[in-house]
């Protein structure tokens, strides 16, 4: 027994086990379980539970460790690179939110090459996301934003897309898919197939012509999406986004109704007959 | 082909045979002693993986052959199986008898189809032979049985997890390690991923014995190897060498003298100059799978260095970023120097991003697919800088 199936996320058998969590148990016996592991993190010591992520061991300890595919309602992918970390006695450095403790692991989250290949991959990045953030939606409440920022990236080292790429597509009544900011991190797939089991976004092509694409790359409205709208939430900048902006949402549904026109929703109500409420959008 | 290669000096099944005496430890402990490593090019010793496999406690195990020879100017594991296919299959058998496996798998290449009915026609001469089948020739409880997976057509599907992956149904992609193949492979168990020239080298060692591998060959790099030649020589084809053999004493006997660079280990591998000819072909200098490409006076190395980036532009799977954008970048670069519009600083910068994909991608291709560029750009920089249209 070297595997454990149940892994809770119930991802069952749909995904790619390059996207499923691997947790092992050393020695491969049951006897494993319980058992605790020592860790030494940027020099300090701890235990942890065998099987656990170098991610998961640096947060109890407190170090941050910056991750962008990584999303703890989802399987682990460990693809973009983003969290890399030095291990003693490896040529490579390793993700650490793929790397499951199973042995004493004496580990360096911040070196220089760790910086420098953090930052490179950070270039990489933004090398293939369309856009500038101040007329972004997402602006001020971006991973990817964010990342750039803790690493101090202030010009593109790889270039930047000078031109939109790929058509938005506005056809579904809730989703509004922009392709153009997609990083590929593939949280939108692993939501769609694993946590919503709908299965609407998969990975298309390879190399950089691979993008997220619906079922024969037919426009959302057209596809079985169920409208959930998890993609919007939980990929890292925004590739998805809904068509409507929240402020024009409609009324509570406890709110009472009356014929009085002066106690309708401000937002629904006619401008003429209800002169408080200011509305921007209307003439 | 000059001569003949040892593996058609092997009696047929005398491993196999040798094998089924021994238990699995003296097995693994002949294969230990012959010092074999992977002979695909990454050059993990075999012993020690077929000791993982044997230790894990799964009751099923697989035993898997990589004949998806991807990698560009390799065509070595086309002959053996061409050839001598037997050999290969009674490696996989006695493996399947080191690890404790029923079932093993050949996954060829797609391009290699013409060759399945041949090997189809092997396979089933092996089991009317009792040579795979239930108790195999008579050793009660000792059962094992090859069969065919095909490949998709991926460059990628050559690294041992994404194969496993392929054969499971999925995108041929590379899982994350560890856990490693030996451990939590195919259907998530033990599985031991072999090249096909390994597989035929076991049956040749339990045939002959360790010590007589051992004794040929560098140290750290024991015993023959094959090797696909091709590119500016007089006599291109697969030749057998020992390890350690230097690379001017190679192309002298393939009739390459005069060659102004040699690719060594294919795409992923490196481009060894004419001042480096007495470097050795072995794992502890310059380390290939089989592939030797000869590039004569006249050729242009800028082309060399981007035929080999457009390869991996193309065959990159696109899961991590480092590779997927990275393998572009270089490309752009290169088509940059064409055109002479590529400042010293920016071939600096993508060196740089070079180290980063090699230590930080997720596999051997992202890892190893800078190495040509770095080797060109280091070794031919006048020939490269100063580029006008």
């Amino acid at each position: 027994m070297a595997f454990d199936k149940d892994c809770g996320c119930g991802c069952g058998d749909r995904g790619p086990k390059s996207e499923r969590p691997q947790q092992v148990c050393a020695g491969a016996n049951m006897d494993a379980i319980g058992a605790t592991v020592k860790a030494t993190i940027d020099g300090n010591e701890v235990s942890v539970p065998l099987g656990m992520t170098i991610l998961e061991a640096a947060r109890k300890q407190g170090v941050h460790i910056p991750t962008l595919c990584h999303h703890d309602d989802l399987c682990i992918a460990g693809n973009c690179r983003v969290c890399v970390v030095e291990v003693e006695g490896m040529r490579t450095l390793q993700a650490s939110c793929a790397f499951p403790i199973t042995s004493p692991v004496k580990v360096l989250t911040h070196t220089p090459k760790v910086r420098r290949a953090r930052r490179h991959i950070i270039d990489l990045l933004l090398s293939k996301h369309y856009g500038e953030c101040y007329a972004c939606n997402r602006n001020e409440n971006c991973e990817l934003q964010d990342l750039a920022h803790e690493h101090g990236v202030d010009f593109f080292r790889f270039g930047h897309p000078e031109e939109p790429i790929f058509e938005v597509d506005r056809s579904s009544h809730s989703v509004v898919r922009d392709m153009n900011k997609c990083v590929l991190c593939r949280r939108c797939v692993r939501t769609c197939i694993d946590l919503q089991e709908v299965g609407v976004l998969e990975v298309l092509g390879r190399s950089d012509q691979s993008e997220i694409a619906t079922f024969m790359d037919k426009p959302l409205g057209d596809v079985i999406c169920i409208n959930c709208g998890q993609c919007i939430t939980d990929a890292p900048p925004a590739p998805f986004r809904p068509t409507t902006p929240p402020t024009k949402c409609g009324p509570p549904l406890t709110t009472p109704r009356s014929t009085s026109s002066s106690k309708r929703p401000r937002a629904l109500g006619p401008p003429s007959a209800n002169p408080s409420a200011s509305n921007p959008a209307s003439p | 082909m000059i001569g003949k290669l040892t593996f058609s000096t092997i009696e047929p099944n005398s491993g196999l045979q040798a094998a089924l005496k021994m238990g699995r430890v003296d097995i693994i402990g002949e294969v230990a002693t012959s010092g074999l490593k992977g002979r695909g090019g990454a050059g993990f010793p075999t012993s020690v993986k077929l000791n993982l496999a044997a230790a894990a406690q799964d009751k099923t195990k697989y035993v898997v052959c990589n004949a998806d020879e991807g990698e560009p100017g390799t065509f070595k594991d086309r002959v053996i199986l061409t050839d001598h296919a037997d050999l290969v299959f009674e490696g996989m058998t006695i493996c399947a008898k080191a690890i404790g496996a029923k079932e093993g798998i050949l996954y060829l290449r797609a391009e290699y189809t013409y060759m399945r009915s041949h090997i189809e026609e092997v396979l089933q001469k092996r089991r009317e032979a009792n040579l795979l089948g239930d108790n195999i020739l008579g050793q009660q409880g000792f059962s094992f049985d090859i069969s065919i997976r095909m490949g998709s057509g991926a460059y990628i599907c050559g690294e041992e997890t994404a194969l496993i992956e392929s054969i499971e149904g999925f995108r041929g992609e590379p899982r994350n390690r560890p856990p490693f193949p030996v451990d939590t492979g195919l259907n998530n168990n033990p599985t031991a991923v072999n090249n096909v020239e390994t597989l035929a080298w076991i049956a040749c060692i339990l045939s002959k014995g360790g010590e007589w591998f051992k004794a040929i060959g560098t140290d750290k790099s024991t015993g023959l190897k094959l090797f696909s030649v091709s590119g500016d020589v007089t006599k291109p084809g697969v030749f057998e060498f020992p390890m350690g053999i230097t690379v001017g004493e190679l192309l002298e006997e393939v009739g390459g003298e005069g060659a102004k660079a040699v690719q060594v280990g294919g795409a992923s591998g490196h481009c060894i100059p004419q001042k480096d000819f007495g470097r050795a072909i072995a794992y502890e200098d310059v380390s290939t799978g089989g592939s030797i490409m000869v590039f004569g006076p006249q050729r242009d190395m800028l082309e060399v260095a981007r035929n080999f980036m457009e390869f991996f532009v193309e065959e990159s799977c696109g899961q991590c970023t480092p590779c997927r954008e990275g393998n572009a970048k270089i490309l752009e670069c290169l088509d940059m120097l064409d055109e002479g519009a590529c400042s010293m600083k920016y071939v600096r910068e993508i060196k740089g991003l070079c180290e980063t994909m090699q230590i930080a991608s997720k596999c051997g291709l992202g890892q190893s697919s800078p190495n040509a560029f770095l080797s060109i750009v280091e070794h031919f920089q006048d020939e490269l800088m100063g580029r006008t249209e």
